[in-house]
């Protein structure tokens, strides 16, 4: 967050299929939506996490919230 | 029945009242009137009393009424002989002065008599708990022992309290008990984590006796095991369950050591820092299947060609010397474990002596096998040392043969342990290169091997039939690209890296090994090949954006120099003169070098884009001569193409074969192998490489800062294991991302995504809301100079920052 996302602009523009421009305001714009997905993403992970009463988050605790949390961002 | 006992309290004050009253005795006036006041008072308030139960009106009260009643009925039996009616005579105060005077002083008989009613319901409480317990659930006696205790404190003082303390602190230690259970918890926590059967029995004990008298004792002992622990014992015992497994896995791993497969697993333990138990399942799966895979890809390959197989064997007769000597020579200089794979591979080629190729290619495979996995470990300078000795030692003799069967090795191989240990590797090598860059010992070591490599493998393209396109190309390319780094050391040697690794990764990990050869740096071992080095040199010199193919340099090496210099100033020019250069180039030479330019056009791109980056210019204007040149790239490519696949079936069954072994690995690595491997096996190299040079497969954003932001956001501590699952989330998130942007933008006939796509999106998935506007959430999370961009601010002068257009 303190630090610009790198390479955002380029991944972005990587994954999509016609030729779309991104402006800075935009690319702005998707760097909070994608801090906002981590933050989600982060806590629900953090709670099933709890729930199987360890302090540190692991792999397999964020895979299993991965795909409802996925679901959820479709849009 | 209820109103009954209610009905006869009721009657029994009221007889009270009535007779008391006509009857008033001199000396009991004021004591009658008091009692009566009081009998009032406490019948008011015990029919309140009661009322509060009956108001309750539910089985637990009526069990209490039932309770009282019989209390009541006891006491009078017992201590007041009189029943209700009887009371009356009572009150005529000749029995319940007696009966007062048993149980209170103070006289009176209707007083008397409801304070001991009253009196008797407390002493009998402990009574009623117990049955209450057995019979009936544990509300009611605690309501009761509650209930008691009220009359007791509002009618008397101490004789009642006496009696009530005991009920009330027996309660009270039932109320209590929940307290220190709960302060226990945490060490009941942990004794849980070190065995578990007892919580489940004392557990189910203290939900018996989380009230009753008799168990609180034992409830006091068992408390802290009581709770939900038993739920979360379950999931310990989970985790303890995978531990045992890994250890096992572990213990099995170690005992694969002494068969020699053990570098790989170490490696793969090494490496677990992300799979954790995944990996070990992998190698133990993967290293056997290396041998019997190579066998019997080898008897398909050779099967088929028949050329082939006579200019093999007579290479890998001459090979396996060498390669073998010229190992043991490196392996002392290196890791131990280094050591211990070629050890393995001899072993594992002589297994192989049956076939020449199995050999070769086990020779070959092994030390790319080790290259990966030391590169792994180390980052791969080592390793790359190791297979580039190889490689070199193998180039001057049949550098075809060797070329093929790294082909060979690599997808069998690689595609196992070393496809998911370097991919994995790779990955995080890569960013690890892309965000800090190479060491320049690196760019020194890539340039030697590959500069060798290169001119063999021009020799090697120029005889090499079409078997092996897709094998060699990706091995030339590899070898191309690692002799341009020659002068640009810093710049080459990370785009060299990361041309061989997304080379690799779009070819499936066929090239990877052989990369990671060629990036090896030959020492003076190589001296025999120093006529070649200098001419690779030459030939690298060309290729700060890696895009000469292997037969160009053998034709334009007298152009590559001045192309090396025009190299090191604008990538742009090289990859146009590199894109003319490898047109001419696969027209002038064999087949397999469109393949080549290929993929030397991708990964010049690839390269060029990582320069370009740092040159921070302008992403889009790159970008689109990337593009342009990918599609001249790819006609020319095309149309040269067409000729050399001629045995696609053949490489169907290579691909088939690694894509089948790449999918019983675990899912931990489908998710980085399928990405690079998605494509239907049929499909030729040309055709795959195409694709991911227009997919341009960007890894996405860094490690560092994914990990960075999930762990702040995270506030917890995060196991370094989530980064691979959180990239591949992260691929999803941007793919659908991506795709409902340009969907909006489309939508709105526009070719830019806009804020208001992005707005728009965020309503959708539901962070922004009627309550929630956008803004809240931009100054929530953006910087400042982000924010700038998105709310305009006003500056002196009535300057509104940024302009509004509308």
């Amino acid at each position: 967050m303190l630090v610009k996302a790198p390479k955002l602009k380029s991944t972005i523009k990587s994954k999509t299929k016609g030729n779309v421009n991104v402006r800075p305001a935009s690319e702005a714009m998707i760097e909070l939506v994608t801090l906002l997905f981590l933050n989600s993403l982060a806590e629900e992970a953090k709670a099933k996490a709890f729930e199987e009463k360890s302090a540190t988050i692991r792999a397999h605790h964020v895979k299993a919230v991965s795909k409802k949390l996925l679901k959820k961002a479709r849009g | 029945m209820d109103t009954t006992e209610d009905l006869s309290a009721r009657v029994l004050l009221k007889h009270i009242l009535t007779t008391e009253t006509p009857r008033t005795p001199i000396t009991r006036r004021t004591s009658k009137t008091q009692t009566d006041k009081k009998a009032a008072s406490s019948g008011t308030r015990r029919s309140a009393r009661l009322s509060k139960k009956d108001a309750g009106g539910q089985t637990p009260q009526d069990i209490l009424r039932r309770s009282l009643k019989h209390k009541i009925r006891e006491s009078i039996s017992t201590k007041s002989p009189l029943p209700v009616k009887r009371r009356t005579t009572v009150f005529r105060n000749t029995l319940t002065s007696a009966r007062a005077s048993e149980l209170f002083d103070e006289g009176d008989t209707p007083r008397h008599i409801l304070m001991n009613i009253l009196r008797t319901e407390p002493v009998k409480s402990p009574v009623v708990h117990e049955k209450a317990a057995s019979e009936e659930p544990q509300l009611p006696s605690a309501n009761s022992s509650i209930t008691s205790k009220d009359p007791s404190i509002e009618l008397s003082g101490l004789e009642l309290s006496d009696i009530t303390i005991g009920g009330a602190a027996s309660t009270a230690k039932g109320l209590s008990k929940k307290r220190p259970r709960r302060s226990l918890n945490v060490t009941a926590f942990e004794k849980r984590l070190q065995g578990g059967d007892d919580v489940e029995d004392e557990e189910s004990i203290d939900n018996h006796s989380s009230l009753s008298l008799s168990s609180s004792t034992s409830l006091s002992l068992k408390t802290p095991f009581v709770d939900v622990h038993t739920e979360k014992r379950g999931l310990q015992r989970r985790v303890s369950n995978r531990r045992k497994i890994t250890e096992e896995e572990f213990d099995a791993k170690m005992q694969m050591e002494e068969v020699g497969s053990v570098v790989l697993a170490e490696q793969g333990l090494s490496e677990s820092t992300h799979f954790e138990g995944f990996t070990l399942g992998l190698t133990k799966l993967s290293e056997p299947d290396i041998t019997t895979d190579i066998i019997n890809c080898d008897t398909a390959n050779y099967a088929q060609t028949d050329v082939m197989t006579s200019n093999f064997s007579i290479v890998a007769t001459q090979d396996k010397p060498t390669v073998m000597v010229s190992q043991l020579q490196r392996e002392m200089g290196e890791m131990e474990q280094e050591e211990q794979l070629e050890v393995e591979q001899s072993q594992l080629e002589r297994e192989k002596s049956a076939y020449v190729f199995p050999t070769e290619e086990g020779a070959v495979v092994e030390p790319q096998d080790e290259d990966c996995q030391s590169q792994s470990e180390k980052e791969g300078t080592e390793a790359q040392n190791e297979e580039g000795k190889h490689t070199a030692d193998c180039q001057p003799e049949d550098a075809v043969a060797m070329f093929e069967s790294e082909d060979v090795a690599e997808s069998q191989t690689g595609g196992r342990d070393d496809a998911a240990e370097s991919e994995e590797d790779e990955n995080g090598v890569e960013s690890q290169t892309e965000e800090e860059g190479a060491a320049d010992s690196q760019t020194e070591e890539d340039v030697a091997p590959r500069s060798q490599s290169e001119e063999e493998e021009d020799a090697e393209e120029c005889q090499s039939d079409q078997q092996d396109p897709a094998g060699n190309s990706p091995s030339e390319e590899e070898d191309v690209v690692a002799d341009s780094q020659t002068q640009d050391e810093n710049d080459g040697e990370q785009k060299d890296e990361h041309i061989s690794r997304r080379a690799y990764r779009s070819e499936g990990g066929l090239i990877m090994p052989v990369t990671r050869v060629e990036g090896d740096l030959p020492d003076s071992t190589e001296a025999g090949w120093s006529e070649e080095k200098s001419k690779a040199h030459s030939a690298s010199d060309l290729h700060s954006g890696l895009e000469l193919g292997g037969c160009e340099s053998s034709p334009p090496h007298t152009g590559i120099p001045d192309w090396a210099e025009s190299s090191n100033q604008g990538l742009d020019q090289n990859d146009v003169s590199s894109t003319e250069t490898e047109l001419d180039a696969d027209k002038e030479n064999s087949f397999h070098l469109p393949e080549l330019t290929h993929d030397m056009e991708d990964s010049g791109h690839l390269s060029d884009a990582s320069p370009e980056e740092a040159a921070a210019s302008d992403p889009a204007e790159q970008e689109e001569e990337e593009k342009e040149e990918e599609e001249e790239e790819w006609e020319d490519d095309e149309e040269s193409e067409e000729v050399p696949m001629k045995t696609p079936a053949f490489v169907k069954e290579k691909r088939n074969f690694f894509l089948s072994d790449l999918l019983a690995s675990p899912t931990a690595f489908k998710n980085i192998q399928s990405s690079d491997e998605g494509l239907p096996p049929g499909k030729t190299k040309q055709v795959r490489q195409r694709k991911t040079g227009a997919a341009k497969r960007e890894t996405g954003l860094p490690k560092s800062y994914l990990m960075n932001v999930f762990k702040h956001f995270a506030k917890t501590k995060v196991s370094a294991d989530v980064y691979p699952v959180l990239k591949d989330i992260m691929d999803k998130f941007f793919d659908r991302l991506a795709d409902d942007l340009e969907t909006y933008a489309v939508h709105a006939k526009r070719k830019t995504i806009e804020v208001e796509d992005v707005e728009l999106l965020l309503r959708r998935q539901g962070y922004v809301n009627d309550k929630v506007p956008v803004e809240v959430l931009i100054e929530k999370y953006l910087r400042m100079d982000q924010r700038k961009l998105l709310i305009p601010i006003a500056t002196s002068g009535n300057n509104v920052v940024p302009k509004r257009r509308r």
